[in-house]
């Protein structure tokens, strides 16, 4: 059965509004970053490839399998959605049990499996505690673990880091690329840190159309050039706001350390080296997004 | 495996607490745990033996004709049009018309009977007197009437008589009483079905003992028990508590965030739902069960010696209850899938009322297909009534088949609802919500 995923010509409506217009994408094993705004479309794409979702026409290959086929893919994917959570009065044990018997787990392969997939994202010892009372991060590590309890093939999801403290980021970005030494994993985000730590291959969607598809490298490579530093006074910082797009600001003292992109050097301003925040706001940019960097806010 | 965790997850829930209280509460109240207190006895020679309704023509028309006479002179007839109590007022043109009815019986002049007894014009309702029959007819001391005097009741001269006339022909008397139940809006006594309520005769001592040798040998004592358990356990509690456990397990996905962490297992609609369903029955059922034993058990011990049928309280509790039960548990499941609101308890609980309302006048037989819980409620005192029971089976048969079916067959559609929940082709109360919203909508543009 063929390891990939093939998406061609897809396109989705909410009634008489289109989400996604002829979304072409080949996802391959490993990580695969699909980068957006909130409200671009990636949750539409990810709940289309969690059979959640009908699309209006075009077609998916989830390794080899038609989309169409909901009964088949449901075998060999794995879905962690963005806004989940478990029965409360349920406790981690009980939960992964339940969804173990939806997943057609038999009962000899049950216990091994939870066991494995609790300690590989670190819950052992809080096996018996309610799912109410388990903290944000440890919930999204149950989300991965009832995931992974089919063994699936493709891993989707969606948008896991947001709301996380940066430790709990970190280990859980760590997780998601353990996880993708042998599955596809999609991981939906709008926070572009997420992509940089784990991701080989990306999509960047706007609006419901992909402006991006390749490699990091190949889109940090594309705003080489074109990521500039200087430092400013304050004063002048009102008039350079409306002139450039600013990707950061450090403020030291009177003066202020800007960070921008430009299709030309600017006096005073120095070359540097771009990186994925950079080349994702220059795709933005160059797709007309020009209120991109009022919404950056602290998660950038 | 499946099903065991569905059933663990309601019995552990606090609304499934609740439940087992109600019924437990519910059953209480009707004195079920008491059945020991009211043994059968086998009639004596000698005593009275209860009484039987019986279509006696000669004891049913003075009867009704004197309920009629009364609530016409008042302008007050009681009537159960949905098994609700409502009084009714007629017009005069209405009453004029009863007039004509009450004069077709009696004989006397509809003009008078207006002027006197309805006292539509000056003349007062005290002028008239009511002879109750024939020449061997009284009214006995339980409100009935029996046959057997030969007393006569005195007219004064300048007072009108009320009696049926001796040509009276006993269908063209029911024909004129149906008139008189339409024009009322149906629901009254004076509906041809309800007019075998005005005769009542007392029961022999034969027919006791039939009685009674009936529900010894085919109730084998304890299956009368079990149909009064289960008339209770129907009507009280069986046909209305399963709906609010169904709608919560349904809702309690959603509420929970988990509906697309389940969407996307491997399991099928199908059997998630049915399973579902099946657990839902199970659990409401357990407690049931138990319960009908207890009640049962407390009376065993009072004929000893005699042959009972210990399979009795589950065989009701399987042939009579549990399909309201699934009746009761699917609703709940399929309306809530269907508009993901808890729309089902307004929809089962008007069911049940009118369920209930309608049954008043058939409390001791009620076995109409469309019954939602079927009622027999005879007791040991009244000797079971097997024979009804009996006479009426094929049609609890019926009844409960059909409540079955309805069950499996919204079970059906409730499975194909999630499937479609869980593609994303329904939106379940997003449908109805933009459904309307754009009724309102277009109601709002019509206005403008």
């Amino acid at each position: 059965m063929n390891n990939s995923i093939e998406i061609k010509g897809l396109n989705k409506f909410y009634g008489k509004k289109q989400a996604l217009y002829d979304v072409n994408l080949s996802i391959h094993q490993g990580m695969f970053g699909l980068l957006g705004r909130n409200g671009a479309g990636k949750t539409t794409l990810m709940k289309t490839l969690a059979t959640l979702l009908q699309k209006k026409d075009g077609e998916i290959i989830v390794c080899g399998v038609p989309i169409e086929n909901a009964k088949e893919i449901r075998k060999i994917i794995g879905y962690l959605p963005q806004e989940f959570s478990m029965y409360p009065s349920m406790n981690v044990g009980e939960a992964m049990e339940y969804l173990a018997i939806l997943s057609g787990l038999h009962r000899s392969e049950r216990k091994e499996r939870i066991n494995a997939l609790l300690k590989k994202v670190n819950l052992t010892e809080h096996r018996d505690k309610k799912v109410k009372a388990l903290s944000g991060g440890m919930k999204r590590r149950l989300g991965i673990a009832q995931a992974l309890l089919n063994n699936p093939k493709v891993l989707i999801v969606d948008e896991p880091t947001a709301g996380l403290d940066p430790e709990e980021r970190v280990r859980f970005r760590n997780l998601l690329s353990e996880i993708a030494e042998d599955k596809i994993v999609i991981l939906s985000t709008h926070i572009v840190g997420d992509i940089e730590a784990t991701c080989e291959d990306i999509a960047i969607i706007n609006e419901g159309k992909v402006i991006y598809n390749g490699t990091v490298d190949d889109l940090l490579q594309a705003a080489e050039g074109r990521v500039f530093t200087m430092t400013v006074s304050k004063r002048e910082l009102p008039q350079l706001k409306r002139q450039l797009s600013i990707t950061s600001m450090h403020t030291q003292g009177s003066k202020v350390h800007i960070r921008f992109i430009a299709d030309t050097l600017m006096q005073g301003a120095k070359e540097c080296e771009p990186n994925i925040e950079d080349a994702y706001m220059l795709y933005l940019h160059s797709s007309g997004v020009r209120e991109i960097l009022g919404e950056i806010g602290g998660e950038w | 495996m499946l099903l065991l965790q569905e059933i663990k997850k309601i019995v552990k829930s606090i609304p499934y607490l609740i439940f087992v209280a109600a019924i437990i509460i519910g059953l209480f109240s009707q004195s079920v745990f008491r059945f020991g207190d009211d043994p059968l006895q086998e009639p004596q020679p000698g005593s009275s033996y209860g009484f039987k309704q019986e279509e006696i023509a000669e004891q049913i028309m003075p009867a009704a004709l004197r309920d009629l006479l009364t609530e016409f002179s008042n302008n007050n007839y009681t009537t159960y049009p949905i098994g609700f109590l409502k009084h009714v007022k007629l017009s005069e043109g209405e009453q004029a018309k009863i007039a004509e009815i009450l004069s077709e019986i009696t004989g006397n002049n509809k003009e008078r009977i207006l002027q006197e007894v309805a006292g539509i014009s000056p003349g007062g309702s005290d002028n008239y007197t009511f002879q109750i029959g024939g020449d061997a007819m009284q009214q006995d001391g339980n409100g009935g009437f029996t046959i057997g005097s030969d007393e006569n009741q005195q007219n004064s001269s300048e007072k009108m008589t009320f009696a049926v006339r001796d040509d009276m022909d006993y269908a063209r008397f029911k024909e004129l009483m149906g008139q008189a139940d339409d024009l009322l809006g149906g629901g009254s006594n004076y509906a041809v079905d309800s007019l075998i309520g005005y005769g009542t005769v007392p029961l022999t001592y034969e027919e006791a003992k039939e009685r009674y040798d009936l529900a010894v040998t085919s109730d084998q004592v304890t299956g009368g028990y079990a149909r009064l358990f289960s008339d209770y356990a129907g009507v009280m509690v069986l046909s209305i508590l399963p709906v609010f456990l169904a709608v919560i397990l349904s809702m309690k996905d959603r509420r929970a965030k988990m509906e697309a962490l389940i969407y996307t297992k491997e399991t099928s609609a199908a059997k998630l739902t049915f399973i579902r369903y099946l657990a839902l029955v199970i659990a409401a059922m357990a407690p049931v069960i138990i319960l009908s034993y207890v009640s049962n058990i407390m009376v065993w011990s009072s004929y000893s010696g005699m042959q009972l049928d210990y399979l009795a309280p589950l065989k009701y509790d399987f042939g009579w209850l549990m399909p309201s039960v699934m009746i009761s548990t699917a609703i709940g499941m399929f309306l809530t899938e269907l508009t993901s609101t808890p729309i089902a308890v307004v929809v089962q609980g008007f069911w049940w009322m009118l369920d209930v309302n309608l049954g008043i006048k058939t409390v001791h037989s009620g076995y109409s297909l469309f019954r939602l819980a079927p009622r027999h409620n005879v007791g040991p005192k009244s000797l079971f009534r097997t024979q009804d029971y009996l006479d009426h089976f094929p049609d609890l048969v019926q009844n409960r088949l059909l409540m079955a079916g309805i069950a499996l067959a919204l079970i059906l559609l409730t499975i194909l609802i999630y499937e479609a929940k869980r593609k994303g082709k329904f939106g379940g109360n997003a449908f109805f919500k933009k459904a309307v919203s754009g009724i309102r909508n277009r109601k709002n543009q019509s206005q403008a």
